[in-house]
């Protein structure tokens, strides 16, 4: 009896055995699994740990080159603009947008003329109306035979930018003086005078590769040899320099220039300009000039007062001027 | 332990002592001899089962042991787990942090190099309304005349300025009052029955620029482009563009076609027409339908033309003359009796004033101003007017 008890306790633990090496086999791979988990990832946090140290020196970078990272410094640092308010109105529209003043050249193809009425209504009126008889009186002959032609009129929609992106790049070796004073010396010298001034160290400059005044103004552009003289300089601000018997006071900017990015053109209607088509070469151009004027200055011919007339005989080509309407 | 049956006695093996008697025969002695035989080989089997009983014992005993051990790794295998469990969960977790810090760090990166590029103007144009003034030149049909539109564009030197409601704008005529009294920042008015507490702001006008922008449109050419890619050969794609632009309602070979460049890649062509002037046609257009393999498409077109950028000076936009009022407080009085109020103030050099060249105040909403160039001349070089 002791030998069954025995026996089956035996039996019993070596059931439960297996099953322990069985879960044991199965932890086993759980541990080897989990070891593997683990190890994956403290090798991504070290990874990670490295992109952040990274990261966070290139941001430091950034940072030191405070100059032009601080929009206010930059700002401060350019030529001034004086601005004043002088009761000048403005459109709500136009709060955030850049103005811009046109100027345009448009062809104009031989058997046409352009007309600018001065009220927009009269325009609109020739247009949707769209096709004119206008009478010709032909001199020689004689009343009965008035001669007549038809044109037509249409709008005229040019291309104007709708948005422009501009990319500011500032030369490394430049620097763009102002504030110079109106003196008597002619300006030749006074380039003379800058470049010996900005190519003494001591003046935190060093040597001059060129120098030249900005189209139009009293600023002058001065490129050195070397990198790294430039940017103390602008970052100074200002320096006084010593001009004959004075010493001035003049301001030191960066150098920019630029270039478009993007462009985008939509077209944009004439409010008051119409274009008349199918004019026939039957009459010299004075003498159709007067007679497209007589006709549309006519108010019973729904016509108004008119600004501005020109005419393309068949066989030439013209150049027209498109400026702002200011209404 | 428990033996199966109960321990012999001696006494009842029947063994007591005798002393061997002579008489007793061999017979008896052969019976003794067989007992103590069989009695030596009972006690090897129970010596036997015994050892068996024992190894049979420890077995069990070790078995236990075993069991009791592996409880104990298992135990101990718990505990590592959870070990492990809680570690994964802290560099779980650090992982987390990690990645955060990255994104805020790139962030970061990404806001300072884009001020980096502070350098770079995105902006939206004003609308332009044209009118024709006067014939430039004429020319003779001879003549090269490529009948493109050349274009000039200047930065206008007009800043616009939103003026709100209890503000108000003051032009001086001397630079060095408008600096006096924008150091001196906070002034009492005297607003008949009342004063009120205005402050002068220093402006923040921003960047501005100089520039021209120089656009010529070509009169022969026009862009096309979202070209579906079709499994034709190039060659042939380039033959059925030429094919769908070419067709007009109108005048009879106004579309006649000069040369077509296509590039598959892209899925956009340029068409050049052959009579300058052809590419007017388009202006407005922006869609252009495209038959082809059965199937129609609409491909985009646009104007084809160039530009660059002259003379390019941004500069910093400062006020000198013209300061901000800020805070007069909102009353009933009127809004023209409120400003002839400011303006006396600001003309009183006891005030720390000077003469006044224009002045704008809002008690309501909001007002929309130019700021012009400061060039000296007293009257608006826009409209002439003062």
């Amino acid at each position: 009896m002791a030998k069954e008890a025995a026996e089956q306790r035996t039996q019993e633990m070596n059931k439960e055995e297996l099953n322990n090496i069985f879960e044991q086999q199965l932890s086993l791979d759980g541990d080897e699994e989990r070891a593997q988990q683990i190890s994956a990832i403290k090798e991504e946090n070290n990874k990670l740990k490295q992109e952040k140290e990274i990261l966070n020196n290139k941001l430091e970078e950034l940072k030191k080159r405070a100059f032009w990272n601080d929009p206010v410094m930059m700002l401060s640092a350019l030529p001034e603009k004086k601005m004043i308010f002088k009761g000048l109105t403005a459109n709500k529209e136009d709060m955030s947008k850049l103005m811009l003043t046109p100027l345009i050249y448009y062809p104009v193809p031989g058997g046409s003329a352009l007309i600018t009425f001065e009220e927009a209504e009269v325009a609109q009126r020739i247009i949707q109306k769209r096709e004119h008889t206008v009478e010709l009186s032909c001199g020689e002959l004689e009343e009965l035979d008035q001669c007549r032609m038809r044109v037509q009129a249409v709008p005229v929609d040019i291309l104007l930018p709708s948005a422009l992106e501009i990319r500011m790049t500032h030369s490394r070796r430049s620097i763009l003086v102002s504030d110079l004073p109106d003196l008597d010396i002619s300006k030749e010298a006074l380039l003379d005078k800058l470049e010996l001034f900005f190519s003494k160290t001591k003046n935190g400059g060093s040597e001059v590769e060129s120098r030249e005044f900005l189209e139009n103004s009293l600023q002058v552009v001065l490129t050195f040899t070397q990198d790294g003289v430039a940017e103390p300089l602008i970052e100074r601000g200002h320096i006084e320099m010593p001009i004959g018997k004075g010493k001035y006071k003049i301001k030191i900017s960066p150098c920019m220039s630029g270039d478009i990015s993007n462009l985008q053109l939509q077209p944009s209607r004439c409010p008051t300009t119409v274009l008349l088509l199918g004019i026939p070469d039957v009459l010299s151009e004075e003498s159709m000039r007067d007679a497209l004027e007589i006709h549309f200055q006519k108010a019973s011919r729904g016509g108004g007062e008119v600004d501005a007339l020109a005419y393309v005989p068949a066989g030439r080509t013209g150049v027209a001027e498109f400026v702002e309407d200011t209404g | 332990m428990d033996v199966p049956s109960p321990p012999l006695s001696l006494q009842d093996n029947g063994f007591s002592l005798v002393s061997p008697d002579p008489r007793t025969s061999k017979e008896e002695m052969e019976k003794l001899r067989e007992e103590l035989r069989m009695w030596k080989n009972r006690v090897k089997e129970a010596e036997t089962v015994k050892v068996d009983l024992l190894s049979k014992l420890s077995a069990a005993d070790r078995a236990e042991k075993k069991l009791t051990e592996q409880r104990e790794q298992q135990k101990h295998r718990r505990d590592r787990m959870i070990r492990w469990e809680l570690e994964l969960f802290l560099l779980r977790q650090e992982n987390t942090e990690l990645r955060k810090e990255i994104e805020k760090l790139k962030e970061d990166l990404e806001e300072h190099s884009s001020q980096d590029n502070l350098l770079e103007i995105k902006k939206k144009v004003a609308e332009m309304k044209l009118k024709f003034t006067h014939l430039k030149e004429m020319k003779h049909d001879g003549a090269e005349m490529d009948m493109d539109t050349h274009c000039v564009f200047g930065a206008a030197t007009k800043v616009p300025f939103r003026l709100n409601q209890n503000q108000a704008l003051l032009t001086f005529e001397d630079e060095e009052v408008a600096l006096r009294l924008t150091k001196r920042s906070k002034h009492c008015v005297n607003l008949d029955d009342r004063t009120a507490n205005v402050t002068v702001k220093p402006f923040e006008l921003d960047m501005g620029f100089q520039f021209e922008l120089h656009v010529t449109v070509s009169g022969k050419k026009i862009n096309v482009s979202d070209i579906p890619e079709l499994p034709i050969p190039e060659d042939w794609m380039r033959d059925k563009l030429e094919l769908c632009f070419y067709r007009t309602e109108q005048a009879k070979g106004e579309r006649e076609i000069e040369n077509v460049t296509y590039n598959r890649g892209t899925g956009t062509a340029v068409i050049t027409f052959l009579k300058p002037g052809a590419s007017y046609s388009f202006v407005g257009y922006t869609e252009y339908p495209f038959c082809a393999e059965e199937r129609w498409f609409f491909l985009s077109v646009s104007p084809h033309f160039d530009f660059h950028l002259r003379r390019f000076q941004p500069h910093c936009r400062v006020s000198k003359k013209t300061i901000l009022l800020k805070g007069i407080s909102d009353v009933e009085e009127d809004e023209e009796s409120v400003q002839d109020m400011i303006e006396i103030h600001f003309q009183k050099p006891s005030n720390g004033g000077g003469e006044i060249e224009e002045i704008k105040y809002i008690s309501r909403g909001a007002a929309y101003v130019y700021f012009e160039e400061d060039t000296g001349n007293a009257t608006s070089e826009i409209t002439g007017h003062s």
